[in-house]
């Protein structure tokens, strides 16, 4: 310990931040706050086996994070700076004239103690503040463009949330929406049918949008194989058999491809064909796994099995759901209502004979549900359309059961929704008369509506409200008579209803894009799981400075001008393509890497 | 430079099946120094190998780290460096890696050598290199069960090929590891009239694992001899196991026979293991490291064989064993891959016929079971080249048995380099029982499709591979495996020199056979 060195920093301090100085003195140093010395004689702070610094060469390291970040952030002002995580501040020096004002979030007192013992802190002291508890700053000073120092968010995982969420306090419901986040490598695996078929589409489609590299893996291209399976007459037990095979098949396929071209996030939309076993053979590659659960909870429940299995679990309900999932042993769950994908959910002009075919004065696009069914049978005095399939043929109903009870098509809704007057959402049950009075969560129809610059009337929601302002950007209903009454009145207030469809096609432009949904759930895994960033990183894995490299290992020299002179930053993969282009034995660099490539690639290797 | 470096970064049954070839070495080269390189987790196995003077560890989990921690290779680079420096800094005249694997074979071309064995780096391409004795090795791997020789003889051939005149595993166990098993098992009140029997639970994976239910049974049957006495053995990470035995077999068993139960799972480290299995009568095991260190002690075993686990590659090596090799139609499947619902093949094995072979070794009761065909039961026994089992109950078939037997003579063959050889040991055709047999058609058939090979390899490469397309010859697939991969690796004149020679020594058997039964 360099007691001058202290006695000097915290001197500094004092001048500036003198309560924190004051705390610093009698701080202490904690065995699990180790100091090492980097091979260039700098030192390193290592907390919890976590190094903070490049043990090579820590000062290059800080340079190159700061010249990658004012990079990144050139098209905005740096007036500002906020940075998560001092360490020993080799990534805050070279910041320092490139801002007016640098705050510093460092919650750990003990490494800022550590830094002063071993660092010459005297400039980043006179320029920035730190501070260490976010509830005592003055107002302004989270104001900035944010760095993130990373290893000082593994170690601080709980506190950078509440720093993320405290920057962007104005999005109380999503607050991980406006995190900036990597560009990933992610497989979007859809289910073989069914209600989150679609969403799987749209949640590729935003992905993609936003900058990643996605690729859907579309599992009802199985669908008329699987359909004719259930179609064979057999015994429960052949049939239970098959039906697994099938599964097990798809879910192989799935794992074959990702060992083919792994991803960093395979994202399972709900009923996915994705077995325990693939789960388990994804986690032993190292692939973040998501599943998006997009159903009710109380109703399906295969989500006990599966969601202790996935790193990331997403649901559209919270509150008890929440307890359950703790309970079953779920990491990292997340609330995530499902959107629109306003490209497909659009206003759309319909020729006359379109209008005359799917218009009508009150209409419902859904299954036929046990609810929907007795709620509906009092309804049936309107013009009034339903659309959709499984309705009983032996009721009343039925006639107004639009082309049999076919299925409709994304398109066609679409198409439905901008021709009815008044669309009805009713979301399923099948235990309940008409409305569950308990219902929580808020179904796609209600943000597919909405997107559409439709009118709706919904039965009332628990979450609704937090989606919606209510009666300005949509309807709801509590029962049959306040139904029957909004219907009556908004068929005669054209105007009205216009507005209120318009402002929930703008809330939903805003606010419930399935881009905003993926932003969120990307943002969210990448807080909770950082080295998802290294493991991306990884991939790149390179010779950063090839001067200092060819003069440490000049046996080198000769593999890397097999290489293109310009590459400044040779990748492992082009090292390892020259080496295994080379006649003759290998040399002892060339062993290092290539055993470096083994190690890497260990997790990617297909078990046969 | 009188030193040979020995890679063997497995596990800790690949250690004491390697001790074999340790000392074969010690007896070829008296003047040369041995090392041997293992994985850190396994230095304390390591440390007992009887023949290796000196144990290099290397930390492979420290390496893995090191290279995940970072994305620069101006940082790992260095480190690796560091680790690795101490091998590529030293010398050594023969270098033999026994790993087929590209880090061991990585590892392998760091130190400066004269001469490189098992498999190695080829350079070009990052292609794995190996001996042509592990290259006849490997071409079994599609045809497993019919591997002709156990792994244990497979290292010690690649650098003694020679006949064996002290088949051991020798391992070191001191008087002190003797004196505390003594010491606990007194402490136990067992009694040197008191029969011991151990039971290792668990094996490395579940697919090769016996079911705790059959242990349960075996146990309470071993139990009704008053002088029975059940110890239990394994890891720290078998304690659950462990304790789920103990649940099922306790409420089976008088009050009174509990004492004769021992639970000495994670309480044991590798020299009481060592000293417990010296003083047992018998031990029955899996596949696991457990069963080659009972056969390094002299432990006699019965060993059961299921799943991926094939007791002619891996079974134990020594006089007498027992093994009980399980036969499914699935048989064998693929090591930690196989997504077997129901694992059938485990519970094939059924717990009679355990205690029939136990009460058979320990009190020389007659052996009484009736076993269906698909248990196959056999004894082990040694031979100049090697251990082989001697099948007794539902054994190889005629051409699985003619098989077996002709791929060992001509590895033997091969190794002696007497393409001519043409003597019949007379242990061969009688460990096989195949005097029994008339066999003639098969036998006729077998020698004209040998012949027709041997006019195709005068032909060219083409018309010997055309030979692996046929259904209909594949008795010789894995020899044809064999020479193809030689030709690719190596000189092809010389491939197809030994290649005829395997035809010419396979001929002779045919024909000595079909003497023999006519």
């Amino acid at each position: 310990m360099n007691m001058s060195l202290l006695e000097t920093n915290i001197s500094i301090m004092q001048q500036r931040s003198p309560n924190l100085a004051r705390r610093l003195i009698s701080a202490t140093v904690p065995p699990h706050c180790a100091v090492k010395t980097a091979r260039n004689g700098m030192p390193v702070l290592m907390v919890d086996k976590v190094t903070f610094h490049s043990q090579y060469d820590p000062q290059r390291e800080g340079e190159r994070i700061a010249e990658k970040f004012i990079d990144d952030n050139s098209d905005q002002k740096m007036d500002s700076l906020v940075i998560f995580g001092l360490g020993f501040a080799y990534h805050i020096s070279p910041l320092l004239n490139h801002a007016n004002k640098i705050t510093v979030i460092e919650p750990r007192l003990e490494v800022i103690k550590a830094a002063c013992e071993h660092i010459d802190l005297g400039e980043v002291l006179k320029k920035v503040k730190i501070v260490t508890d976010m509830e005592s700053t003055e107002p302004g000073i989270m104001q900035g463009v944010f760095l993130e120092h990373k290893p000082s968010v593994a170690v601080n995982r709980d506190v950078y949330e509440k720093v993320v969420r405290h920057i962007n306090h104005n999005a109380s419901n999503h607050p991980f929406d406006s995190i900036q986040t990597d560009a990933f490598k992610i497989m979007v695996v859809s289910p073989i049918y069914g209600g989150s078929l679609p969403i799987a589409r749209y949640c590729y489609e935003a992905l993609s949008n936003l900058g990643h590299d996605v690729v859907l893996f579309d599992s009802s291209m199985f669908d008329s194989a699987f359909q004719k399976l259930l179609q064979i007459n057999m015994s429960n037990h052949n049939s239970t058999v098959l039906h697994d095979l099938f599964l097990h098949l798809i879910s192989e396929m799935i794992v074959a491809t990702c060992v083919d071209d792994p991803p960093d996030i395979v994202l399972s939309l709900a009923q996915a064909p994705v077995s325990a076993k693939a789960l388990e053979r994804l986690r032993q590659m190292d692939i973040t796994t998501a599943f998006w659960f997009v159903e009710d909870y109380l109703l399906m429940d295969y989500w006990q099995n599966y969601a202790p299995l996935y790193d990331f679990y997403f649901t559209i309900q919270d509150g008890s759901f929440f307890d359950e999932l703790k309970k079953c042993g779920a990491a990292n769950y997340y609330y995530l209502p499902v959107a629109a994908a306003p490209v497909i959910h659009r206003t759309f002009a319909l020729s006359e004979d379109e209008t005359r075919s799917f218009g009508s004065e009150i209409s419902f696009i859904g299954s036929g549900y046990y609810n929907r069914e007795q709620f509906f049978s009092s309804l049936l005095d309107y013009d009034f359309k339903i659309w959709g399939d499984n309705w009983n043929q032996n009721v009343p109903l039925w006639k107004h059961v639009q082309r049999n009870g076919s299925r409709i098509t994304t398109e066609e809704s679409v198409k439905i929704f901008n021709s009815s007057k008044v669309n009805i959402n009713l979301h399923s049950s099948v235990c309940h008369k008409g409305i569950n009075p308990d219902g929580d969560f808020t179904n796609p129809r209600t943000f597919e509506i909405a997107s559409c610059g439709a009118f709706q009337l919904v039965d009332y929601r628990s979450s609704l409200n937090k989606h919606f302002s209510l009666d300005s950007e949509v309807v709801c209903y509590r029962d049959l008579a306040e139904l029957r009454s909004q219907i009556d009145f908004f068929l005669s207030h054209p105007e009205e209803r216009l507005n209120i469809a318009q402002n929930a096609r703008n809330r939903i432009l805003k606010d419930h894009t399935y881009e905003k949904r993926m932003q969120e759930m990307i943002a969210f895994i990448q807080l909770r799981k950082p080295a998802l960033r290294s493991l991306q990183q990884n991939k790149k894995i390179a010779i950063h400075n090839k001067n200092s490299f060819c003069e440490d290992y000049p046996e080198a020299i000769e593999t890397l001008n097999r290489l293109k002179p310009e590459i400044s930053n040779p990748d492992l993969d082009s090292i390892i393509n020259a080496i295994a282009s080379k006649q003759g034995g290998l040399t002892y660099p060339d062993a290092l890497f290539c055993l470096i490539n083994e190690f890497k690639n260990k997790f990617n290797q297909v078990k046969a | 430079m009188n030193n040979i470096l020995v890679i063997q970064l497995a596990r800790m049954g690949d250690i004491i099946q390697t001790t074999h070839l340790l000392n074969g070495i010690k007896a070829s080269y008296p003047d040369h120094t041995i090392s041997l390189l293992v994985d850190s987790a396994q230095n304390n196995i390591a440390q007992r190998c009887f023949d290796a003077d000196e144990i290099l560890t290397i930390n492979l989990d420290d390496l893995s780290s090191v290279v995940n921690s970072s994305n620069d290779l101006n940082c790992i680079f260095p480190i690796i460096h560091d680790i690795c420096s101490c091998l590529h800094n030293s010398s050594y005249k023969h270098v033999v890696n026994l790993n087929y694997s590209h880090v061991a074979a990585l590892l392998s071309t760091l130190p400066c050598s004269q001469f490189q064995h098992g498999y190695w780096m080829c350079g070009q391409n990052n292609n794995l290199g190996k001996d042509w004795w592990f290259s006849y090795f490997n071409a079994f791997v599609k045809n497993a069960p019919l591997a002709p020789f156990n792994l244990v003889d497979v290292f010690y051939f690649l650098m003694c090929p020679r006949p064996i005149k002290n088949a051991t595993l020798p391992m070191h166990t001191s008087s002190r590891d003797l004196s505390a098993a003594h010491a606990l098992l007194e402490e136990n009140s067992i009694t040197d009239n008191d029969l011991i029997v151990g039971l290792q639970l668990a094996t490395r994976n579940r697919q090769r694992q016996w079911p705790i239910e059959h242990f349960s049974d075996l146990a309470v049957s071993l139990l009704k001899n008053p002088s029975f006495h059940l110890m239990l053995l394994g890891s720290d990470s078998d304690t659950d196991l462990g304790r789920e035995f103990e649940q099922r077999l306790l409420p089976a068993l008088d009050l009174a026979d509990h004492k004769r139960v021992h639970n000495y799972i994670g309480q044991t480290d590798i020299g009481m293991l060592c000293g417990l299995l010296r003083q047992a009568d018998l031990l029955v095991t899996g596949d696991t490291g457990t069963m080659h260190l009972a056969a390094s002690q002299n432990c006699p075993v019965v060993s059961l064989f299921f799943g991926p686990a094939l007791s002619n590659y891996t079974g134990p090596y020594g006089e007498n064993h027992w093994v009980i090799q399980a036969q499914h139609h699935c048989s064998p499947c693929i090591e930690d891959y196989a997504d077997c619902n129901d694992a059938a093949c485990r519970w094939l094995i059924k717990p009679e016929y355990v205690l029939d072979i136990a009460e058979h070794i320990l009190i020389d009761k007659k052996l009484e079971m009736e076993v269906p065909g698909n248990i196959c039961i056999s004894k082990t026994c040694m031979t100049d080249w090697g251990v082989i089992n001697r099948q007794l109950v539902n054994g190889f078939n005629d051409l699985q048995a003619i098989q077996h037997l002709c791929y060992r003579e001509m590895g033997i063959s091969m190794l002696l380099q007497s393409q001519a050889e043409s003597t019949i040991r007379p242990e061969s055709l009688e460990h096989y029982g195949l005097r029994q047999q008339s066999g003639s058609p098969l036998l006729k058939d077998l020698t004209r499709q040998c012949r027709k090979i041997m006019h195709d390899s005068y032909q060219g490469h083409e018309a010997i591979l055309s030979n692996r397309m046929n259904t209909g010859y594949s008795f010789w697939h894995a020899l044809i495996d064999y020479y193809y991969e030689r030709t690719q690796l190596s000189n092809a004149q010389q491939a197809q020199t030994q290649f005829a020679a395997c035809l010419l020594k396979s001929s002779t058997l045919l024909s000595h056979m079909s003497e023999t039964y006519h």
